[in-house]
Formats: C-alpha cells, sequence, structure tokens
C-alpha cells in the first residue's frame, strides 16, 4: 500500500523534484555570488 | 474517518526505532517532531538571556553583569530567538502539517528534510559556544554593523560560520517546501484551495531563498575585511561602512515577514474552525500575502532613516512602508470578518488567535508610527523600537505559535491537552506580555536607549514594571511545557475530526496520523472546506 503512490508516480515525481532543487539551489547560491562580486571594484 | 487511515498497514513497512529513528529519520514528522523540540528548547536558552536582561535593569547602576555580557546576552538572545526557536518552529510545523494538509505522502526531498534539520544543533553550538570562549560572545547586537562587529574577539569566525550553516538549513528547508507544495498535491488540490498555512509557507519560502543568500553575502564579506584585507566595510580602503546597513536590512526587513506569514497562515486556520464558518476573503488573503513579501524588498530603508540618506530615498522608503498597512489591514478585517456572525467558541487556540489579531495590530501602528521618516528621529534606537517589534515577534508571531501547538497538539499525540491549564496559560502569557512590553513604549517616548544596561534615574518605575512582567511570562511559560508534556504521555483520546468545526485533509486522517500519511492520494473536492 505504501508503495502504491510511490509506484504511480516515483519516476516523474522524483525527477521534478530533483530539478526544483536544483534549479532553486542554484537561484540561491548566484544570489549569493552574485551579491558579493557586485560589491568588488 | 478516512479509510486510508487504517494503522495496520505500518508494519509491512520498515519502521526504524531507537536513535536511528531520529538521527536518520527522512519521516516528515519525527522531523517536525525534532524541529519543535528544538525551537522549545531554544525559546527556553534565548528566554534565560531575557531573564538576565530585565533583571539588570530592575535597576539603575550595574548589578549583576558587566557591560559587555550584557551586550552579548542583547546579541545572542536576538539570534537565538530569531533563528533558533521563531524560524525552526514554522518549519517544523510546514514539515508536519503541510504533507498532510495536501494529501502527500511526506515531504517532496526527505533526506535533504534530514540535513536541514541537523545542520541546526551544529550552527547553534557554534554560537553558544562562544559564550565560554574567552573575550565572551559576539556584542555587536544581532544587525552585526561593522565597524563595531569586527571587534569580535575569538568568537567573530563562530558567529559568520553559524549564520552561513542557519542560512544553507533554512534555504534547503524552503527548497523542500516549494517542491512538496508544487509537485506533491493530491489530486483536485488546486493552488486556489491550498489551506492558508500552506500558502504562507510557500511564500515565505520564496522570500528566505530570495533573502538567505543576502545575508549571507553581507557577513562573507564582513569575513573577508576582518581576515583577508578586504575593504568592503571599510572607509579606509574605499569601502563604506553604511553599505552594510543596507544590505543587512536588504534582508532583515523580509526576515520580519519570514517570522510573520507563517504566523498569519495559522491564524488564519484556526479561526475560521472556531467560528464555524469559511475564512473571509480567500482569494484576498492569498494576493495581500504576495503583496507583503513583494513590498518587504522595498522598505529596507525604514531602519536606516537616521545615516542620512538623501530626501527622496527617506521620502521613498517612507510610503512604501505606508504601503505594507494596506494588505496587512486587508487581513485584519478579513479575520474579523471571519469571526462576524460566527458560532464561537473560545478554546485555547481561538483565545491565542484572538489575542494575536488585536495584539498584532498594537505592534502594526507602533511600526506605522516609526515608519514616519521625522517621528523616527526621535524614536529611532529607542525602547519605542524594542517595545515595537516584540509586540510583533512576542504577542505575535510567538502567541500564533502557541495558538498552533493547542491546535494540532491532538493530532500529532492523539491525546487531548488540558483546557483548563491551557486557559490560565494563555491568560498569565497574555496578562504578562503587556506588562513586559506596554511600558517600554513610554520608556522609549521619554528617550531611554536601547541596548544599555544602565540608565537613567528617572525611567526606573517603568523599568520594574517591564521587569515584573518579563519575570512571570518566563515562569508562565514553564506552565505551557507542563502542559505538552501532559498531553504528550496521555488523556483524553483525541478524534480524527479533533475540533468540530475543523475542516481540510488533516482533520481526516487518524489521531496520530499513521507513519506515511497518505498511502493513497485522496480525492478533494471544492466541498472540502465547506460548513
Ligand atoms: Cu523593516
Amino acid at each position: 500500500m505504501v508503495k502504491k503512490v510511490f509506484r504511480n508516480n516515483n519516476e516523474m515525481v522524483k525527477k521534478r523534484n530533483t530539478r526544483f532543487a536544483l534549479i532553486l539551489g542554484l537561484i540561491a547560491f548566484s544570489l549569493y555570488a552574485g551579491f558579493i562580486l557586485s560589491f568588488m571594484k | 474517518m478516512s479509510t486510508i487511515a487504517h494503522a495496520d498497514h505500518d508494519h509491512h513497512d520498515h519502521k526504524p526505532t531507537g536513535i536511528k529513528r531520529w538521527l536518520f529519520s527522512t519521516n516528515h514528522k519525527d522531523i517536525g517532531t525534532m524541529y519543535l523540540v528544538f525551537s522549545l528548547i531554544m525559546f527556553f536558552v534565548g528566554g534565560s538571556m531575557a531573564m538576565i536582561i530585565r533583571a539588570e535593569l530592575f535597576q539603575p547602576g550595574l548589578q549583576f553583569v558587566d557591560p559587555q555580557f550584557y551586550n552579548s546576552m542583547v546579541t545572542v538572545h536576538a539570534l537565538v530567538m530569531i533563528f533558533g526557536a521563531v524560524m525552526p518552529a514554522g518549519v517544523g510545523l510546514a514539515n508536519w502539517m503541510i504533507p498532510i494538509m495536501i494529501g502527500a505522502p511526506d515531504m517532496a526531498l526527505p533526506r535533504m528534510n534530514n540535513m536541514s534539520f541537523w545542520i541546526m544543533p551544529f550552527a547553534f553550538a557554534l554560537l553558544l559556544g562562544t559564550l565560554f570562549m574567552e573575550g565572551g560572545g559576539p556584542a555587536s547586537g544581532w544587525t552585526m554593523y561593522p565597524p563595531l562587529v569586527l571587534q569580535t574577539g575569538k568568537a567573530f569566525p563562530y558567529l559568520i560560520f553559524a549564520v552561513h550553516f542557519l542560512g544553507i538549513s533554512s534555504i534547503m528547508g524552503s527548497i523542500n517546501i516549494i517542491a512538496t507544495v508544487f509537485n506533491m498535491r493530491a489530486p483536485g488540490m488546486t493552488l486556489m484551495r491550498l489551506p492558508l498555512f500552506v500558502w504562507t509557507w510557500v511564500i515565505t519560502a520564496f522570500l528566505l531563498i530570495a533573502s538567505m543568500p543576502v545575508l549571507a553575502g553581507a557577513v562573507t564579506m564582513l569575513l573577508t575585511d576582518k581576515y583577508f584585507g578586504t575593504s568592503f566595510f571599510n572607509a579606509a580602503g574605499g569601502g563604506d561602512p553604511v553599505l552594510f546597513q543596507h544590505i543587512f536590512w536588504f534582508f532583515g526587513h523580509p526576515e520580519v515577514y519570514i517570522l510573520a506569514l507563517p504566523a498569519f497562515g495559522i491564524i488564519s486556520q484556526i479561526i475560521p474552525t472556531f467560528a464555524r464558518k469559511p475564512l473571509f476573503g480567500y482569494a484576498s488573503m492569498v494576493y495581500a500575502t504576495a503583496s507583503i513579501a513583494i513590498l518587504s524588498f522595498f522598505v529596507w530603508g525604514h531602519h536606516m532613516f537616521t545615516v542620512g540618506l538623501p530626501i527622496t530615498g527617506e521620502l521613498f522608503f517612507m510610503y512604501m512602508t505606508m504601503l505594507i498597512a494596506v494588505p496587512t489591514g486587508v487581513k485584519v478585517f478579513n479575520w474579523v470578518a471571519t469571526m462576524w456572525k460566527g458560532a464561537m467558541t473560545f478554546e485555547a487556540p481561538m483565545l491565542f488567535s484572538i489575542a494575536f489579531v488585536i495584539l498584532f495590530t498594537i505592534g502594526g501602528f507602533s511600526g506605522l508610527m516609526l515608519g514616519i521618516t521625522p517621528v523616527d528621529f526621535q524614536y529611532h534606537n529607542t525602547y519605542f523600537v524594542v517595545a515595537h517589534f516584540h509586540y510583533v515577534l512576542l504577542t505575535g508571531a510567538v502567541f500564533a505559535l502557541m495558538a498552533s501547538v493547542y491546535y494540532w497538539i491532538p493530532k500529532w499525540t492523539g491525546n487531548m491537552y488540558d483546557e483548563k491549564l491551557a486557559k490560565i496559560h494563555f491568560w498569565l502569557s497574555t496578562i504578562f506580555a503587556n506588562i513586559l512590553f506596554f511600558p517600554q513604549h513610554f520608556l522609549g517616548l521619554a528617550g531611554m536607549p536601547r541596548r544599555i544596561p544602565d540608565y537613567s534615574v528617572q525611567f526606573t518605575d517603568f523599568n520594574m514594571i517591564s521587569s515584573l512582567g518579563g519575570f512571570g511570562y518566563g515562569i508562565s511559560q514553564l506552565l505551557f511545557v507542563y502542559i505538552v508534556i501532559k498531553c504528550v504521555l496521555g488523556g483524553k483520546k483525541a478524534t480524527s475530526q479533533v475540533w468540530e468545526g475543523g475542516r481540510g485533509l488533516e482533520w481526516t486522517l487518524s489521531s496520530p496520523p499513521p507513519y506515511h500519511s497518505f498511502t493513497t492520494p485522496p480525492k478533494v473536492t471544492k466541498t472540502l472546506m465547506d460548513y
């Protein structure tokens, strides 16, 4: 029963979750790096 | 009761026990519990620092602590309460409730969830450890303004890395929440059917992702300024110390809403339940929350009116700040309209929620006063500011958290809490919190500066009253711990519905919910929230 939800959309949802994490993580990191770089002279 | 909630599915599936259950947990409910317990511990750590502050301020002159230690108490109290108590409590509630409210089996990224929790105890070990170091803890105020913060001794790098770790932890938590809400909703749970608590958390998560990297950037620059010869904030090297204030408050104001928006969400869940009416103006609540979040990035200058901004800048930030009152007013109006002609009962969650609406609004009004540029010239850095943000954060955010614990603890534990004791806890908290913070308005208007361990004699009376309120508030919170422990250990069994007026998926699951919340996705129809 537990496995059922995961079996139904396991791969698709997992892939989308990972993609979300990568994109949002990248946004956060580029904000961080961009912010520091923009104040360098 | 829903057919999906059979507990007998549990033993088909590997459920770790003992220390491993917590250390390696990927279960949203267990991680949520750990966040909440951690937050409660930090609430008492930060609270005991507040007791030291109030003891020192009971009388003029220096009584108990030396000024350096007093300043580090002020600094660490703020950092612990903001990053250790209120934020983790919000994340803990999100972990527990979001999957249950949207019909998901768990959070989207369970291993990342584990990491974002376990980073926090390490970060706070770094931060609190500095108090026992030679030279003491950071004492520059939680705002860490240079050049003062650069005089911090051995504690400095620990402070910076603690802030970095906390930032990483909350960014990971936010990513998890966004992925969960966007990818894991049950069929029929459209965005405009999401419970308000879920909406406010999604918006908060975006705020965190946009603002935390900025704070991390600012403290990285402090670190390189101190140890690597850069001059971001050093005027002698061509930098600008005021730049730090701009960057810090670009993070700092959204941070205020990171603490407040989940509280708004909690109140928007509780008031309809105990008024037995649907939330008034659901769509306007969502748009108001989003507007507050967007506006919060354009008001940072109201913390800096006295540093000498150009007059156009001061006017811009003043008007933008006034503008935030509009969506906030919409929210308060909707809460009151939800109660209007409702069949209300006054259990502890509802009492805390009503107190929230009134007292948070008082904090909002004093915020409007501070947002008026010429007026702020008088109030800036006085106890008026301290009174303002404690109304917003204590009788605001913390009261909402207390309300949420009483509201959801029957769901979490399967037991009802002791209503009589909870009502006593409510009245003690409300009365003492007002004795504690209301006189601080008068102190501020009379000119008493903040972050000072000593004061002139004319401020004595109000400080004594405030300290007595503080001790009373602190002691009454022990009652809260007692009520929580008593509820965890036993009590009247809770039904899955718990509250007569409860609507939403969380009330269709058993109390406590099964180990994997929704094993088959529920079907959501638009009548889910109807009365
Ligand atoms: Cu602000």
